[in-house]
């Protein structure tokens, strides 16, 4: 049984009668396999929040159905089993870190002691013990994600459905939300997160969904969806002159700052594997070693610009710069660069 | 299938429960199941509380005195003075239906209406809406029966509206079917009202059975209660009524003053009643024989007092046998009995007799007990036969006394007021009764001799007596024969 | 349905009403509002001193209006901040996301706040008894001839403010259907309107009698009466649940119309509630 399974889910919103009415979601079909990392991005908008909201039965769809571990998502018990994070989860401010879990517990229907003991065991996992007395009120934004991760694990769900886990968290927490996602992972529990953070998702997750304005555009191995195209090959090797590689014809580009970096290390990108066969060719003709032959694969990022940056409305979509690597010809707006 | 209709059909379709399943099936077979509950136990529970908010009589023991007053009084709740007085509906409405505080709102305002109208210049105005304020209080608040009677009290003495005070207190008796002192109050508001005794006796009736209904101790004022109605009754002509009080009173010894008083009342009122039912007689021998009757003795020559002798244990007249042992004991009294005056046929009459007090001394003396007493003084009757008029010689006496006191006491008031006395009685009786009428003079024993602001009708008045005045003194004499004091036992106890 | 179902099902409830209370509890407002009203219940003392003779009546009346409205004012202005705050401060999200049905938050919501009316409440009233007490035994007062003042510390005096916890009761339940569905300030309007028109369910079926039988010469029209009459009987008939009016000349309420009008308050309270629970169960939230 799948934890998560959607079947043509659709919501369409009417703020009021009058309003028009716009698609939240439209034809939703997606399935998650026990034990998987899935990762789920789009631009803002797109409707990912909608989808979570639809799983958690916080929105209902006006078509289609969603079921976690095959209970619908109507039915509270569905939730039985899943932990949630909200994008910038609000709290009762006044209660402490440790009773606000316990209220969280209860509300699962943990018994007094169990409540008790996960509460310091999640407290500890996710680095606020020592804050776990002081009110809600005192937090940092940071603190408060944490106390987040530890109300959706409290009560050691099997599926962790995590909205945006890492915004607000410095890279510090960030790595330690990566680890905890990683090791959720490992204990079997299901992963399921939103976000907009690329190379996150390239790291953790096992498959990845692109939803773009209500539609699912793409779902697979995250693997599988970059493996499409190989979009050049990295050349590095010794004992080449840049001038040698007007032998090697057009699309050739050089790593300028590694050359820089490296002394006597050329670093170059062909086109394909057939100029990168030339190039090793040349190298041994030069009497240089071939240091490493790497494909390049289109990054996330690009696939995702891909998909999701020129949505069917044809607008341009802002997306978050994560990969530290400059293009030259990169497809969509990543030479933008923008930040969100 | 997104938006427009379909969308808004499924969506009422889910409301109802039709279309999501159990759940909303569920909450509405559970909301109409509740619903059912709710309004099927509204219906007692209003009943209830509409009995005990509303305790009103039913049984008519309470009305107003007139239906113009029941209409007056309606009318006062439609007005819409909004800007000064609100009406009922605003205060319930302002007081978010806490009716019994917006009474006291109302009653607060009174309070400073009346003293700020006691400034007031406009004399025919003042307190005008006084009996409005207070009708708002009664009718937010019904039970309230503290402001009901000092309402009605304040009415009744500044407000100079006594009909308004007895409206206020019919209002009042009708919420709070428990309580005595409201009838109580209105009885004696109505006592001190000219031409009301009916309905003072009505109240005082109704105060009497609430309080026995009540239980437990008699308050005093029922007491007094008891001992007024008789009065009333009396004064309405009633007088079997009042004879019955009387008598019951006058056996019971717990009071002697009560005894005494009771028998006093029961000799006055057995010789009016003896007197009316001899001119009724009179007035019968009229109708028949086209004249009066020359004399009472005529009357039983007729046969006309059988059904009299029937009704009355003390007869009136001396009769002929009677007649033979007067004249026989005159004859062995002889000359010491005095001169009497002679009739036609030579012999003494049995009015003769009677008025010349022969038959009294005889009768105090224990030499004569005639079969049937003369009036409960053992007075005889005295008979004009022009007028027809019979009186009651000893009730005579005993009016004439108290109406002579009370003239001298009225002519000295009148001096001490008007620093002079007055030209003649009837200036004196004007004076007296205008005051009356405002409501100034307040004396009950007054009211009735000054009636209508006429002097006092003398009760031998046929026989040409009147009371004596003297504009010079401002004494009104009393004549020698009146000086007799008549507080004698009655007849059944002559033998004590 | 078992009964570990049961208890689970009551142990959400639970949760969401202790928290519900302890943030009733921190509410500047409640005080704010419980402040008010026991400074306008001893003002009875020196209003009663203006009028004549009638102090302790007017202390009763006042004391007895006021924990009505007052409590109704914490229902209002607490609760309908309460259910939209939680929504617009979205902590609402991580509570549904728990296997926590929408009715079981409502309840709790409901159980909540109305413990906190009900706790504020119950301490007006205790003032306003004991202050009663004090004043009845320092000036007896309302003797105009010697006629025994009604006791103080009545029966009915009790009745009246059981009766009105029952009024909160309900009047509690509207504030959570409001304001389950509306905004704040909407949803305390709705809650005021209705609280002040079901004080005069009297007078609707009065107007119902009015409209059926024709008055000052017009004609009577059955069918606006039945529509009046039908109105009567659905509106929450808080007037019912007010007996201050006899409570203050210490008339007793019989124990059938007690008990009556309270499964009456009971039930529309549930009713209420059940209507709350089914449109905010059909509401998406934000």
């Amino acid at each position: 049984m799948h934890p998560i399974q959607t079947r043509d889910l659709t919501v369409v919103y009417r703020p009021s009668l009058l309003a028009r009415s716009t698609t939240g979601l439209e034809g939703l079909t997606l399935a998650v396999e026990a034990g998987h990392v899935f990762g789920f991005i789009g631009a803002n908008g797109a409707g990912k929040t909608t989808t979570i909201k639809t799983l958690l039965g916080l929105t209902r769809p006006t078509r289609g159905e969603a079921f976690l571990f095959g209970i619908s998502s109507r039915d509270p018990a569905s939730r039985r089993e899943v932990g949630f994070l909200p994008e910038a989860p609000y709290f009762y401010e006044y209660l402490s870190g440790r009773e606000t879990l316990d209220f969280y517990g209860r509300l699962s229907g943990m018994p007094r002691d169990r409540r008790r003991r996960r509460a310091d065991e999640a407290l500890e996992r996710v680095g606020i013990a020592g804050a776990a007395d002081r009110a809600v009120r005192t937090y940092s934004r940071g603190m408060r994600q944490r106390l987040g991760l530890a109300q959706a694990i409290i009560h050691g769900p099997r599926l962790a459905i995590l909205d945006e886990p890492m915004s607000g968290l410095d890279p510090l927490g960030r790595r330690d939300v990566r680890r905890l996602i990683l090791d959720l992972a490992r204990e079997g529990v299901t992963v399921f997160f939103s976000s907009h953070i690329l190379s996150d998702v390239e790291a953790l997750c096992d498959r990845v969904a692109v939803l773009s304005e209500g539609r699912l555009v793409a779902e697979g191995r995250v693997g599988e969806l970059a493996a499409a195209r190989v979009k050049s090959v990295e050349v590095r090797c010794t004992g080449l002159a840049r001038e040698d590689l007007a032998a090697l014809g057009d699309g050739v580009a050089v790593d300028e700052e590694a050359l820089r970096r490296e002394e006597g290390v050329l670093t170059f990108d062909v086109p394909d594997a057939q100029a990168a066969n030339r190039a090793a060719a040349l190298v041994i003709e030069r009497k240089g070693a071939v240091l490493a032959l790497t494909p390049v694969k289109e990054s996330l990022e690009e696939v995702f610009g891909r998909l999701a940056g020129h949505g069917p409305s044809g607008a341009r979509l802002p997306v978050r710069a994560g990969t530290a690597r400059t293009q030259t010809d990169a497809p969509g707006g990543a030479a933008d660069g923008g930040a969100e | 299938m997104t938006n427009g209709k379909k969308g808004l059909a499924h969506r009422a379709a889910g409301l109802l429960g039709v279309t999501t399943g159990a759940p909303g099936a569920r909450q509405a077979l559970a909301a109409a199941a509740l619903l059912a509950v709710a309004v099927l136990t509204q219906y007692p529970a209003s009943a209830l509380y509409a009995k005990t908010t509303v305790r009103a009589t039913t049984d008519g023991s309470v009305s107003f005195r007139e239906p113009e007053d029941e209409a007056r009084w309606v009318a006062i709740q439609r007005w819409r003075y909004v800007t000064y007085m609100p009406g009922r509906r605003w205060l319930r409405f302002a007081s978010l239906g806490n009716d019994s505080l917006a009474a006291d709102a109302v009653w607060i305002k009174s309070a400073g209406y009346v003293s700020s109208e006691f400034q007031s210049s406009q004399k025919g105005k003042r307190f005008e809406w006084l009996g409005k304020l207070y009708a708002v209080t009664m009718d937010l608040d019904p039970r309230w029966e503290q402001a009901c009677r000092l309402g009605a009290m304040i009415l009744a003495t500044v407000g100079e509206e006594t009909g308004g005070s007895v409206d206020l207190l019919v209002r009042g008796m009708s919420a709070s079917p428990d309580s005595w002192r409201l009838p109580y109050e209105a009885g004696v508001t109505c006592l001190m009202w000219p031409g009301h005794g009916d309905d003072a006796e009505r109240y005082f009736k109704l105060a009497v059975a609430r309080a026995r209904a009540a239980g437990g101790k008699s308050p005093p004022q029922i007491g007094v209660i008891k001992q007024i109605l008789p009065n009333l009754a009396a004064e309405a002509g009633r007088l079997d009524v009042a004879i019955a009080h009387a008598r019951a009173r006058a056996l019971d010894r717990s009071v002697p003053a009560v005894q005494a008083a009771s028998r006093r009342q029961l000799r006055e009122w057995v010789s009016q009643q003896l007197e009316d039912a001899l001119e009724d007689a009179v007035g019968a021998f009229m109708e028949r024989a086209g004249r009066n009757p020359e004399s009472l003795w005529e009357l039983r020559r007729a046969g006309m007092l059988a059904a009299f002798d029937r009704r009355f244990a003390q007869a009136v007249v001396v009769f002929e046998d009677s007649l033979a042992r007067l004249v026989e004991i005159r004859r062995e009294v002889g000359p010491e009995a005095g001169r009497l005056p002679v009739g036609s046929d030579g012999d003494a009459t049995p009015e003769a007799l009677a008025a010349s007090g022969f038959m009294h001394r005889m009768i105090l003396e224990g030499r004569y007990a005639p079969p049937e007493a003369a009036d409960a003084y053992g007075r005889p009757f005295l008979y004009h036969p022009r007028t027809g008029t019979v009186r009651s010689e000893g009730l005579a006496i005993v009016r004439v006394q108290r109406t002579t006191a009370i003239l001298r006491l009225a002519s000295g008031f009148f001096h001490r007021r008007n620093r002079r006395f007055a030209d003649s009685l009837g200036e004196l009786a004007e004076w007296i009764g205008r005051r009356i009428a405002e409501g100034k003079q307040l004396q009950l024993d007054w009211v009735p001799v000054f009636e209508g602001g006429r002097p006092p009708v003398h009760p031998l008045a046929a026989w040409g007596e009147g009371y004596p005045y003297d504009p010079a003194t401002g004494r009104i004499a009393l004549p020698e024969k009146y000086e007799v004091d008549l507080d004698v036992a009655a007849r059944g106890d002559l033998q004590k | 349905m078992t009964f570990a179902g049961i208890g689970a099902r009551l142990a959400g409830v639970r949760a969401v009403a202790g928290n519900t209370f302890r943030e009733a509890a921190r509410d500047r407002v409640l005080y704010l509002v419980v402040a008010f009203g026991l400074l306008v219940l001893v003002s009875g003392k020196v209003i009663g001193w203006v009028s004549v003779n009638q102090d302790v009546k007017i202390i009763r009346d006042i004391g007895l209006a006021s924990v009505s409205f007052f409590g109704a004012m914490i229902a209002l202005f607490v609760g309908t901040g309460l259910i939209q705050r939680e929504m617009g401060g979205r902590t609402i999200y991580t509570i549904l996301a728990r296997p926590v049905a929408r009715w079981q938050f409502v309840v709790g919501k409901y159980a909540g706040l109305f413990g906190t009316v009900l706790a504020a409440t119950a301490g007006m009233s205790l003032v306003f008894l004991v202050y009663l007490a004090i004043m009845t035994h320092l000036a007896p007062g309302e003797t105009l001839d010697g006629a025994a003042p009604p006791a103080a510390l009545g029966w009915p005096i009790v009745q009246a403010l059981v009766l009105t916890g029952f009024e909160l009761m309900l009047v509690t339940s509207l504030a959570v259907l409001f304001s389950s569905v509306s905004t704040p300030i909407l949803s305390a309007v709705f809650t005021f309107f209705t609280y002040v028109a079901g004080q005069f369910a009297s007078d609707v079926a009065w107007l119902a009698e009015m409209a059926a039988r024709g008055a000052e010469g017009e004609p009577g029209s059955p069918f606006w009466g039945a529509v009046l009459g039908a109105v009567y009987r659905l509106m929450p008939n808080l007037d019912l649940l007010n007996v201050r009016g006899t409570a203050v000349h210490a008339i007793a309420v019989p124990a059938g119309q007690m008990a009556w009008t309270i499964v009456y308050a009971i039930a529309y309270s549930a009713l209420v509630l059940v209507i709350a629970c089914a449109l905010f169960e059909r509401r998406d939230l934000p």
